[in-house]
């Protein structure tokens, strides 16, 4: 199937998500599905939540500061999940994200997550497997470190947990992931 | 040669609770017998709601798929999926349909397939299961390090920024317990060289109570960002306990901890901590600690040096 049919931008939704701990390369996955001008999230508002709260706090989020940053990541996910009208494209990270992210910090899951999480349903997960090559552009501060396998163990449960199966996209140069995502995207259904 | 038998009440071994599963397969019944493949590590730490069987249920349920889309066995791997009803064709069929189409995937008689095949899958299953537990073992300990290939780099990422984030306070926590160990070790040998009483190991020991100090304000900190214990550790710990992995050193009331870390958070300098000791409600604890300490460490063979 040509890319065109495939994306088939005036057909009916289709939303994926692409996701994983921070040393998945999501980063890489991202820009190459915009070079081969496939829609994806532009940016992650995530960062830009993330950046205004510390501004307005000045100082890093803390225990009492996390439930309503939360709350601000789940609205703009839902905010992005809505938005999308026609067609398919991938979501940088998505709403059950925050199960994981918030159960690393210790939290539990709270209604409006479990709400958005039945209500705005995704067509399909991508896991990025974690990159474990030290001489990859993406070798990152942590690297192999317990603390990024943690993250990343919890948003693959987040997903189980809302309902998903998720497919894991092992670790391997950008474009061949993009061509295993690709494969495995349902064609479209009119 | 003496048989072992195994006692009537004894708990299964995980793969032969992975066998039992199988008549159900996935998802698994929040009736299903899963015994002790309910305590491993990797179930409870994934558990949304670890004190609740039925969600210990749910984290097994997919640490399984999880582990079953990573079984690599190049023979087996998709039999195990059939088997298990992890994947579309063997969804929500009888044991008796995945089995005949995971023997069929496997190139094996149903027969064979069953008795041989299917223990090795379990087998298989449970030591990657008992893998992922180990791995997930997180004691208290510092943030490791590692010789660096390249300048540090994050992506634009948010969960990055977090995780490197809490890195920081891990590391910031304990480099004052690595510099409170150094400070009670200098104290135990100017004790040991010059005597508990001599003014060397006074100053030593006043200088590791400004390092305790700094652990106790770090860990305020660390409790202020990210809750009572450290992300992840198991056992839980609580951040000030890690200054006891810095090596003995005398116990002080809570409410002298409290003043001493409120002193380190705002006189920055040894100097000024130490200064302002003196008028702190908390001084003549600080003081007896110090005693204390310097005393603990006198030469072993009895002789004052």
């Amino acid at each position: 199937m040509d890319l065109t049919t495939l994306i088939d931008p005036t057909g009916r939704p289709r939303r994926f998500v692409i996701t994983g701990g921070p040393s998945a390369g999501k980063e890489a996955i991202i820009d190459e599905l915009h070079h081969r001008a496939i829609p994806a999230t532009d940016g992650e508002p995530a960062r830009e939540i993330y950046r205004e709260h510390r501004e307005r706090l000045g100082r890093h989020l803390q225990v009492g500061d996390r439930r309503e940053y939360s709350r601000e990541v789940l609205s703009a996910f839902v905010e992005e999940y809505t938005e999308h009208k026609h067609g398919l494209r991938f979501f940088n990270r998505g709403i059950p994200d925050g199960y994981g992210w918030d159960a690393f910090f210790g939290l539990g899951p709270y209604p409006e997550l479990e709400e958005a999480t039945r209500v705005y349903r995704y067509d399909g997960v991508f896991i990025l497997d974690p990159l474990d090559d030290f001489e990859s552009e993406d070798d990152l501060v942590f690297a192999k470190d317990r603390e990024i396998r943690r993250v990343h163990e919890l948003i693959v449960q987040g997903y189980y947990d809302a309902g998903y199966r998720p497919i894991f996209i092992p670790a391997d140069d950008p474009s061949r992931r993009i061509d295993q995502i690709l494969a495995n995207v349902s064609a479209p259904t009119g | 040669m003496a048989q072992t038998t195994a006692l009537p009440n004894a708990p299964l071994a995980p793969a032969d609770t992975l066998r039992g599963l199988l008549r159900a397969g996935l998802p698994l019944p929040e009736q299903a017998q899963a015994g002790q493949l309910l305590e491993l590590r990797g179930v409870i730490a994934r558990a949304g709601r670890s004190g609740e069987r039925a969600s210990r249920i749910r984290a097994l349920d997919s640490l399984l798929r999880w582990q079953l889309a990573r079984f690599e066995h190049p023979r087996l791997a998709e039999p195990a999926r059939l088997l298990f009803g992890a994947i579309r064709p063997a969804e929500g069929l009888t044991l008796t349909e995945r089995r005949e189409k995971a023997a069929a995937a496997a190139g094996y008689e149903v027969h064979h397939f069953r008795k041989r095949i299917e223990p090795e899958i379990c087998q298989e299953l449970a030591r990657m299961l008992g893998a992922d537990s180990e791995d997930l073992r997180s004691r208290a300990i510092p943030p490791v390090l590692g010789q660096a290939r390249g300048p540090m780099r994050l992506p634009a990422d948010v969960f990055a920024w977090e995780a490197a984030e809490h890195e920081e306070s891990l590391s910031g926590l304990w480099s004052t317990v690595y510099a409170l160990r150094a400070g009670l070790l200098a104290t135990a040998r100017l004790a040991s060289m010059n005597g508990p009483d001599s003014g060397e190991a006074a100053q030593a020991a006043r200088t590791a109570l400004w390092h305790l100090a700094l652990v106790l304000d770090a860990a305020a900190g660390y409790r202020a960002a990210y809750g009572p214990h450290l992300l992840g550790a198991d056992p839980p710990t609580k951040p000030d306990h890690l200054a006891l992995l810095a090596g003995w050193h005398p116990a002080l009331q809570e409410d002298s901890e409290s003043e001493l870390a409120s002193l380190a958070g705002r006189f920055a300098t040894r100097e000024d901590f130490l200064t302002n000791l003196d008028t702190c409600p908390a001084s003549a604890a600080a003081e007896d600690w110090c005693r204390a300490l310097a005393a603990s460490t006198p030469p072993t063979n009895g002789e004052t040096l």
